[in-house]
């Protein structure tokens, strides 16, 4: 099994998203390309995308030169995002769960990242914010 | 009844739909209330991308008009859009033919 880390610090600005996916898709460049693992890079990408859309977007809504810092895993076939940041703490358990049926403006972003990955946390100290996402590919 | 078809492709996300929602806005103050918002050529599509989405589909809905969609091509676009319920909340077919409408203008984005 490939044992790899990649970490990669982004300004906190929707321009540089971009990077989080090419970071992904270099961490996981290793694996046998199969339509699955083309899927599953994906749904990573979106979930780690999401969380950096939401830090920038809330932890990081009143602040310039904002950093995020992301320690993008894979060891033994278990995907692991770290992704820390110094802005404003959040609070995950205030944003409602979307329903889904009516169409949402707001709130797809942390529902789907629960919904794509097997472990989802959050840490918030005097020291940074950091999310915590885990699946096992 | 016209309608407008929005051509999307390549990636619709936080970074660009503010954008969109402009166009969508321009396109809306010019009177036009039926879209189809064509995604076959969207290679990756965020949650803010989705909200953009779905502010036209209820401002269009406001004005007695509607907004369908194309499914992306990509298989696992199609998943996300069904875990979160779009093809509930839009009618989504295939093709814009379809759709068996009349298209009166195309707008391409990003351009």
């Amino acid at each position: 099994m490939t044992n790899q880390q990649i970490n990669v610090e982004l300004n906190a600005q929707m321009s540089e998203l971009v990077h989080v996916g090419d970071a992904i898709t270099r961490l996981l460049s290793a694996l046998t390309s199969t339509s699955d693992i083309e899927a599953t890079i994906y749904e990573l990408q979106l979930a780690v995308h999401e969380i950096c859309a939401n830090i920038i977007d809330h932890s990081y809504k009143d602040a310039e030169n904002g950093k995020i810092k992301l320690a993008l895993s894979l060891t033994d076939g278990n995907f692991i995002a770290d992704i820390c940041e110094q802005g404003e703490a959040f609070d995950p358990d205030a944003v409602p769960r979307p329903n889904l049926e009516d169409g949402q403006i707001r709130g797809y972003g942390i529902f789907l990242v629960n919904q794509l990955m097997d472990v989802v946390e959050y840490t918030s100290t005097a020291g940074g914010n950091c999310w915590h996402l885990a699946k096992q590919l | 009844m016209e309608t407008i078809v929005v051509s999307l492709n390549d990636r619709i996300d936080a970074f660009n739909a503010p954008q969109l929602r402009e166009v969508f806005e321009g396109l809306l103050s010019a009177g036009h209330v039926n879209f189809i918002v064509d995604l076959r050529d969207v290679k990756f599509l965020d949650s803010a991308g989705m909200a953009a989405l779905v502010t036209l589909l209820k401002r269009a809905r406001q004005s007695s008009g509607d907004v369908n969609l194309t499914w992306p091509t990509l298989e696992v676009s199609q998943r996300i859009l069904k875990l979160t319920k779009f093809d509930r909340v839009f009618t989504i077919k295939n093709n814009i033919a379809d759709f068996n409408v009349t298209v009166s203008k195309t707008v391409t984005f990003p351009q």
